[in-house]
């Protein structure tokens, strides 16, 4: 099971310590180097210095940047490879997840639900903790995204072209508005939002053999 | 020599303000195009500061949810399409005949046209916000099905298609006419490898144009075709289809609109460390390198449609730190040892451009990874992200440019104080107004929305950016304050008042028609006045 | 890297770094989408058109002395030209009697911008001396007399 929060922030906490590196060396660089090479007082000081390039020294450090790249390059892919991939590998729980002009509908073929949003009431996404929930993400009008941030994870609804997506929620609580739509899609946009609410799986498999009315608030 | 035996020096002509909307010399049409695009950017200002404003409370207090969408549309549309992309051509138009010692531009009619294009284009685009259904408000890359008739029935939006399209064909026309001056008309001694920085970036930034507008003409074209008679961006392919034409042209476009800034910086940097720019052919391959990568990764845009081959993009994005990198390598090494000039607003510029990008450009390769841009792409993140490469980058680029060209332009000399407190405002403005997003957008604010709910917790960081865009605000009043008072009260500039290096500064200032009436210095490197210096030395 | 004279080298270089990375796309990712093919195509040829077309300039512009074309100070049928364009466009939108308009509009453009191009020529044919006056010249003179 891939954890795409996990995978997320091992990642960033390779990516954002060089990043603030990098841009920290080139503010000392820079601040250093203005301050240290300024011109004194008019005529005073020595003549700038003439020299033009440093070829060996300037490939070198080109190999190096080449290194990095690839690097960096390599802990993607491997990340990729898991976050992508865990998309073909068998879910335990399927959601249809339907998102139109300005709600998202939830079903649950298995268990017959739905569960639609609507101008008085956002949806609410219920899901088991600690399985690997199996999404299919469609749009019936223009393209919308679906974006969980405490998952770290966005994918978008196109038209026309249904998506697989796989995601695992370790722990169980309530999140009001924890997910959003993040493809600008016309006037309602920024309300089109829905609360995700993850539950124990004796508390889940129950409440789908409900039709969807134990856990509070999760009807539509 | 510039004017070939048996030609005629062409008098100076006394033009007038309605024979300078008119004028083919070059010096007149690029002012003209330059103050046009500033003047856009002035208005596009004007609606980021409304949008700032709205955002720094929950609830509609200044504008409706459609306003704010129209805002937000026409506030990336007039930056990319009216300000950022039309600037880079006039600096181009004004200074690369000058740079390679020719008397005039290629082709002076089509540039000449192609400014005309560009007020058109503003002009239409704008006019949607006259109409009863207000202007377009389909986000500046206009998705389709969104930007499809029954999603946005509003004629705003296909005047809208019509600007960017005017503005699109003026652009390549402007590029077409800057490379055929670079092929035909350099000086003798003049070769390619001896042509100034700021020339090269301006190769490289026309040859994206040339190749990869087209697509928006014709992604826009299409998009025409589908409003009114359908059967173009048909599913189940057509939106995917949309975004692979438009982001051919959406990713290079943002180099376009950097590298001449690069270039401007570059001679900053070099005239006032008093260097030549150090590292001349690996940053010319590099730019080559550069301009190719940047045109091979626009799916990038496209990581979470699931559609696209997201490791290729992101070996091509992640590339990008190489050439990038040779960049900021020749910058140091130009100011190490040099005798820099740190009074100079034009130079304070170019290192803040170059700590400012940094941050731009390594949030850059952050979001070239796609695990990561699954969580931040469309969020604040992504905003702050293009913000720091746009304004970080191409504003404080485009401000050293200013001062640093000003003097050749105008005759006369800026206001050096008002110029340091145009650029401390500036950076202090810019970072409360775009750092904040970098976390808002990681704590889960999406881009384009009107409000936000009072529970998310995000109004502080929202008040803070708003308030920098305040200061934003505040440094331009500086800025053009400067520019009134230095034309009011004249300090006169002689040829070359920094001691730059490169030929548009061998003449008057401000040069007259014929660009060069006395013989040009001997061309003998890509710095031919410091090489003169030299060897007086 | 030698001075490079030919401008069109430039130009190829460029096609080649994105001719292999058009080429990795397809060849080790397999192809994408037709688009992601095509788009990159055109600009590899689109470029390669330039440099050639540059390779032929720059031999020309050589064999000849530096052209000092005298260009019409100002030329308002370029900004009719410009103008005719945008106003076609927009009645694509606004309706079919703009679009004749800009035609009529364009074909007085046209017409002008060949009455320049003809005074250009005849003024560079012209052995050295005062330059052809245009009827622009002609009346800023008047006036300049007055």
């Amino acid at each position: 099971m891939v954890d795409t929060r996990h995978e997320y922030d091992r990642l960033a906490g390779l990516y954002l310590p060089i990043a603030a590196g990098v841009v920290l060396l080139v503010l000392v660089l820079v601040v250093g180097f203005a301050v240290r090479y300024r011109a004194g007082e008019e005529g005073a000081g020595r003549a700038p210095s003439r020299l033009a390039s440093a070829p060996r020294a300037e490939a070198l450090y080109v190999l190096a940047l080449t290194a990095v790249a690839a690097f960096l390059l390599w802990r993607t892919f491997t990340v990729e490879a898991r976050v992508d991939g865990a998309a073909r590998a068998r879910a335990s729980v399927l959601v249809d997840v339907t998102a139109a002009k300005w709600h998202w509908t939830f079903a649950y073929p298995g268990a017959g639900i739905v569960v639609r949003g609507s101008d008085a009431r956002r949806p609410t996404l219920v899901v088991p903790a600690g399985r690997a929930i199996g999404f299919r993400l469609a749009s019936v009008d223009v393209i919308h995204a679906f974006w969980i941030p405490s998952r770290r994870f966005k994918r978008d609804a196109t038209p026309g072209l249904p998506t697989r997506f796989t995601l695992v929620f370790p722990r169980t609580g309530t999140w009001p508005n924890g997910g959003e739509c993040s493809e600008y899609c016309g006037l309602h946009h920024w309300q089109m939002r829905f609360d995700v609410r993850v539950v124990a799986p004796a508390a889940f498999a129950a409440w789908l053999r409900s039709g969807g009315t134990t856990v509070a608030g999760a009807a539509a | 020599m510039s004017v070939a035996a048996g030609a005629r020096p062409l008098p100076r002509p006394r033009r007038g303000v309605l024979g300078t909307l008119a004028a083919t010399d070059h010096k007149a049409l690029g002012a003209g195009l330059f103050v046009t695009a500033f003047a856009f950017f002035l208005a596009a200002g004007v609606l980021a500061l409304l949008m700032r404003s709205e955002l720094a409370q929950p609830g509609m207090q200044i504008v409706s949810t459609q306003g704010y969408d129209e805002l937000f549309t026409l506030h990336g549309s007039t930056m990319f399409y009216l300000f950022a992309t039309p600037i880079a051509m006039a600096a181009g138009v004004y200074l690369v005949p000058l740079q390679i010692g020719a008397a005039r531009l290629a082709a002076p009619r089509l540039a000449l046209a192609s400014w005309w294009m560009v007020i058109a284009g503003g002009l239409i685009m704008w006019m949607g916000f006259l109409t009863e259904q207000g202007a377009a408000d389909v986000g500046w890359y206009a998705y389709v099905p969104l930007s499809d008739m029954p999603n946005s029935p509003s004629v705003g939006t296909d005047y809208w298609i019509v600007g960017v399209i005017l503005a699109a064909l003026a652009a390549i026309a402007l590029s077409a006419c800057i490379l055929a001056t670079i092929v035909k008309l350099r000086a003798p001694g003049m070769t390619m490898l001896r042509l100034p920085v700021f020339a090269w970036t301006m190769i490289v930034s026309c040859l994206m144009v040339v190749t990869a507008f087209p697509a928006l003409v014709v992604a826009m074209a299409l998009l025409l075709w589908q409003r009114q008679l359908g059967h173009v961006y048909t599913l189940p392919s057509g939106p995917i289809d949309y975004q692979h034409l438009f982001w051919f042209f959406g990713h290079p476009v943002v180099y376009v609109v950097f590298f001449p800034f690069v270039g401007a910086v570059a001679e900053a940097i070099a005239t006032f460390s008093g260097r030549r720019w150090f590292g001349y052919r690996p940053f010319v391959l590099s730019l080559l390198a550069f301009a190719a990568l940047s045109m091979s990764v626009w799916g990038h845009h496209m990581f979470t449609t699931d559609s696209v081959e997201n490791r290729y993009f992101s070996l091509t994005s992640t590339a990008l730190l190489v050439p990038a990198g040779v960049e900021y390598f020749d910058a140091l090494a130009t100011m190490c040892r040099g005798r820099i000039r740190l009074d100079q607003p034009a130079l304070l510029f170019a290192l803040g451009f170059l700590v400012l990008f940094a941050i731009g450009g390594t949030t850059g390769i952050f979001v070239g990874s796609p695990p990561l841009d699954y969580h931040v792409t469309d969020s604040y993140f992504i905003v702050a992200h293009f913000h720091y490469t746009l304004f970080g980058g191409s504003v404080m680029g485009l401000f050293s440019a200013i001062y640093l060209w000003w003097p050749k332009v105008t005759g006369t000399l800026l206001r050096r104080s008002l110029g340091v407190w145009h650029f401390w405002l500036t950076v202090v403005g810019m970072n409360l107004t775009f750092f904040p997003m970098f976390f808002l957008g990681w704590n889960g604010m999406p881009r384009r929305v009107a409000d936000y709910p009072p529970s998310s917790g995000w109004q502080p960081l929202n008040v803070v950016a708003s308030a920098g865009a305040w200061l934003i605000a505040l440094s331009l009043l500086v800025f053009l304050a400067n520019v009134a008072v230095s034309l009011r009260r004249r300090v006169p500039a002689g040829p070359n008042p920094w001691g730059a290096q490169t030929l548009e500064w061998a003449t008057s200032s401000p040069p007259p028609r014929e660009n060069f009436p006395d013989p040009l210095p001997p061309v003998r490197s890509y710095a031919p006045l410091l090489d003169l210096r030299e060897e007086a030395a | 890297m030698g001075p490079m004279r030919r401008p069109g080298v430039v130009v190829l270089v460029w096609a080649a770094f994105l001719g292999v990375l058009a080429t990795v796309l397809w060849a080790v990712f397999g192809e994408v989408d037709y688009l992601s093919v095509l788009m990159p195509a055109f600009a590899v040829a689109l470029a390669g058109l330039i440099a050639l077309g540059g390779a032929g300039q720059a031999r020309r512009a050589a064999r000849r002395a530096l052209e000092a074309q005298p260009d019409p100070d100002v030329s308002w049928p370029a900004v009719l030209a410009a103008i005719a364009l945008a106003l076609a466009l927009l009645g694509l939108e606004v309706g079919t009697f703009l679009i004749f308009v800009a035609g009529g509009l364009g074909l007085l453009a046209l017409g002008g911008l060949v009455r320049e191009w003809r005074a250009e020529r005849r003024a560079v044919a012209e052995p050295p001396g005062p330059p052809a006056p245009t009827a622009a010249t002609a009346r800023r003179a008047e006036r300049g007399a007055r």
